[in-house]
């Protein structure tokens, strides 16, 4: 068992791998009155290519997501979910581009639980009549994100950023895809990735690590599992250049709202992605966020009602994102542009903002689901925790910030623009 | 876990001492009654409080000081009860034992004091360009429950039900409110909300709270003492079911039964109706609805049942297709139906009271929820969690069954989704 200590945080975390290759985390809140845990394939919405053993299959997109749901619908025809409910918990499953999870929370019976979780995707059958029963549902959920903004708008982003990445597509398939996804996809894809050495399970909670490490391994032991074919995920090419530098559509929304995204390749910067998505934060927070003078006077002088900065990642490349609510999206388009081609590099902002984040950082392991949610992301992303990220950031110096600063271009950029519906003349 | 209450008169201090989080929370609530303010001033005014103040005149000074305090978290919510409007402030910062100054705690509670007695009303008025830019965005806000067919359907549909009560109102106002609204009420709004309302302060953290107590004594004004009691109930009369359908732009139809209630007792506000709810749907995918409408017919991907007692109403809630209402509506009957007769699903109901022990577990993880249960126990009588877990185990399949008789329907709400084309782009 080995203790991975997060520097700095006073939490720690212990690792483990079973024989047959599935790996055991366990992160542990002796204060807390509750315990999670989950299950992690990592195989998720953005996986439709993928060669077995040199055989090449494609599968439609949703088919992870037809998975999930299939696999928390079957059991004896009632949802496999009401086993935990059965032990007084909740819980749930979830598909993410690149990984699945199924969980519970509860706050007795954990090794119930834990067997249950365990036993969960295991040697599945699938029967038609079950697997058609999910469709109905999957459309309806489908549907109901045709209205959802939020969804709606990334997935214009993503199309209009990359040429070539599957984020291009809508994660649960659109309802063509849906009606596309045969029994056969889905079980190709539980054959292939649903296998323990393509897994993990993450603990946490009022949990004995010892206790919980030993439990998993006992009943693996049980558990049977073909012969491990590492499967072979497509690679992708993306170019540098953004696919569609404007895209407007009309929404049911009542005021306009405009994206203006930023695609820089990763290996611009010469600093590791963690560190850089930290500083690109800080220089993104310093210029557009809630303490820039750009941003106060894009307010006041009402072009904007609203203006919010974000950075992430996808795949090889580094993505700054601005989202604004405005009336008057061709004026604050050139506007919001021109700023991103004269950033500047705010001292004083930028430390004060550096002491906020590591407050944020020590201030984020109190709230255990949602810094679960994120450990989860940092082990599927980077493969590890990273132990030394308190440290890391306050080793941060004002060169190493501008370095960052100075990798940065904004030249490959482009806008999405989501208005209204003109209304009819009864309409206000 | 200590509690204890300070009693200055025109204000009550609830304190929770805890050495349990890294995070110490404060929450400032003015409660008063709801006919006697307009809750679209007062969601100005209690946004007005926290975007800037006499010393922080702008917003970007007030984030700096904000960031200079390790980043308070800082809102305001103002909700309705029955007649009771609260409107609270919640701020929520690090202990200061994780903080090199040694004066953190004293600087966040003058920032606190800033907050609530030094609103920005330089000259007894609000700067133009200010007020114009609150307003821009409180019509915004206004306006936002209709870009999501949920929220929609959930706002027209209780205007619909209730159009002369306060239960039908929506808490926001309406846009035709908030353009009539000047700055003078929004001025007389905060002295008025100071003068009738109760004040109460929440705090929980691991904190001297007789210092905190004392500095609140100290620098926190209030200047008179309320005594009226004010419902925590609408008496809704019973209307006769009617059906209503409506158009819409959206993509998917929504449909809500709506029921109304016969007067439950404690016992079954507090305990009976909560199991109720998860029986009939809110237990994942188990609950009957869930089990009819998606495991049995797959007609949708989400439904839900909730009980709004102190509007005296509940509702079945379902997102679905068009084609699929009527089937819809005859599931949803058998469901409800069933909440007759549960002697067979003794072992269910046992599930659930289960996981509701769990979930109440679960809240002990939270700072805000801990004390919020404290704070709704002193001033309105809420059991506390260890009441709900001692009582919820003494509900019994026959409460459920008698509970089942009190629902009666009322309006049947369908917003139909768009015809043609789903999702038109350019």
């Amino acid at each position: 068992m080995k203790k991975i200590n997060l520097k700095g945080l006073d939490e720690v975390i212990y690792q483990d791998e079973c024989d047959n290759g599935l790996k055991i985390y366990v992160w542990v809140k002796p204060n807390a009155n509750h315990f999670n845990g989950t299950y992690v394939v990592n195989a998720g919405s953005e996986d439709v290519k993928f060669t077995v053993d040199g055989k090449n299959f494609e599968v439609p997109f949703g088919t992870a997501h037809y998975l999930e749901h299939y696999l928390c619908s079957e059991d004896d025809h009632s949802p496999y979910l009401k086993k935990f409910n059965e032990l007084g918990s909740s819980s749930n499953a979830a598909t993410y581009p690149n990984y699945t999870i199924f969980e519970f929370f509860g706050s007795n019976h954990f090794e119930e639980n834990m067997n249950c979780l365990l036993d969960w995707t295991y040697q599945k059958a699938f029967d038609e009549q079950e697997f058609e029963k999910e469709r109905g549902p999957i459309l309806e959920e489908c549907r109901m994100y045709l209205d959802h903004l939020g969804r709606e708008s990334h997935s214009e982003i993503q199309k209009s950023l990359f040429s070539v990445y599957p984020s291009r597509e809508n994660g649960i398939g659109t309802e063509e895809d849906i009606l596309k996804i045969s029994m056969k996809d889905v079980e190709s894809f539980y054959q292939t990735f649903y296998h323990p050495k393509n897994s993990y399970v993450f603990v946490s909670g009022k949990v004995d690590p010892v206790e919980v490490i030993h439990m998993i391994k006992e009943n693996q032991k049980e558990k049977t599992y073909p012969k491990w074919i590492e499967p072979k995920k497509a690679k992708y090419k993306e170019p540098k250049k953004v696919c569609r530098p404007y895209f407007e559509r009309n929404f049911g929304i009542e005021v306009p709202r405009v994206y203006i995204s930023v695609k820089v390749p990763l290996k611009n910067f010469s600093l590791e992605e963690p560190l850089v998505l930290n500083i690109m934060n800080l220089i993104a927070s310093a210029n557009f966020g809630s303490t820039s003078t750009f941003r106060e006077e894009l307010l006041d002088s009402k072009l904007a009602i609203t203006l919010g900065a974000w950075v992430h990642t996808e795949r090889d490349y580094l993505i700054l994102e601005l989202s604004m609510r405005t009336k008057y999206p061709e004026e604050v388009i050139p506007i919001v542009k021109e700023k991103l081609n004269s950033l500047e590099f705010l001292e004083d902002d930028i430390k004060r903002k550096l002491k906020v984040l590591i407050a944020n950082m020590v201030l984020g392991f109190e709230n255990i689901d949602e810094m679960k949610d994120s450990l989860i992301y940092m082990i599927s992303h980077y493969g590890r925790i990273i132990e030394e990220g308190k440290e890391l950031l306050e080793s941060v110096d004002l060169e190493t910030i501008r370095s960052v600063y100075n990798e940065f271009s904004p030249k490959e950029n482009c806008v999405v623009v989501f208005k209204p519906f003109a209304k009819k003349k009864d309409e206000h | 876990m200590k509690k204890k209450k300070y009693d200055y008169d025109s204000f009550q201090l609830y304190t929770i001492e805890l050495d349990k989080f890294k995070n110490c929370f404060i929450e400032v609530t003015f409660r008063g009654d709801v006919r006697e303010s307009s809750s679209c001033i007062r969601n100005f005014l209690s946004n007005y409080m926290i975007l800037t103040t006499e010393k922080y005149s702008t917003r970007r000074e007030m984030m700096i000081e904000r960031e200079e305090l390790y980043q308070i978290e800082l809102h305001s919510n103002v909700f309705r009860e029955g007649y009771n409007l609260f409107t609270t402030f919640y701020f929520d910062f690090l202990h200061p034992k994780y903080v090199k100054d040694k004066n953190y705690l004293n600087h966040v509670l003058d920032f606190i004091m800033e907050i609530l007695l030094k609103p920005n009303f330089k000259n007894h008025t609000i700067e133009d360009s200010e007020f114009s830019y609150m307003k821009e965005h409180a019509h915004t806000q206004i306006n936002q429950y209709k870009e999501s067919p949920y929220s929609y359907a959930m706002v027209d549909s209780l205007e619909e039900l209730f159009p002369n009560s306060i239960s039908g109102k929506r808490i926001l106002g309406t846009n035709e409110e908030l353009e009539a609204m000047t700055k003078e009420d929004v001025i007389n709004d905060y002295h008025f909300m100071f003068e009738n309302s109760y004040c109460e302060i929440g705090i929980i953290g691991d904190l001297d709270m007789d210092e905190i107590a004392k500095y609140f004594k100290n620098h926190f004004y209030k200047p008179s003492i309320v005594t009226k009691e004010i419902p925590f109930e609408v008496d809704n009369p019973l209307q006769k079911p009617r059906k209503l359908e409506k158009e819409s732009p959206y993509s998917q139809t929504q449909l809500i039964q709506f029921y109304q209630l016969d007067p439950f007792t404690t016992f079954e506000e507090e305990y009976v109706s909560i199991i109720f709810e998860m029986v009939l749907g809110n237990a994942e995918l188990s609950d009957k609805l869930a089990k009819y409408l998606r495991g049995e017919e797959s007609l949708c991907y989400y439904s839900q049942f909730y009980v709004r007692y102190a509007g005296k109403y509940a509702a079945t809630y379902v997102g679905l297709n068009k084609e699929n209402v009527s089937i819809s509506l005859q599931k949803i009957k058998t469901a409800m139906k069933e909440m007759f007769h549960l002697e067979k699903e003794r072992d269910f109901i046992e599930e659930q009271k289960t996981r509701l022990m769990s979930y109440l577990e679960l809240k002990y993880d939270s700072s805000y929820d801990i004390l919020e249960n404290y704070y709704f126990h002193e001033i309105k009588g809420t059991p506390l969690y260890e009441e709900y877990k001692e009582n919820i185990a003494k509900v019994t399949v026959k409460d459920l069954e008698n509970l089942a008789h009190k629902f009666h329907e009322s309006l049947l709400y369908i917003l139909k989704e768009k015809e043609g084309e789903q999702n038109e782009k350019n």
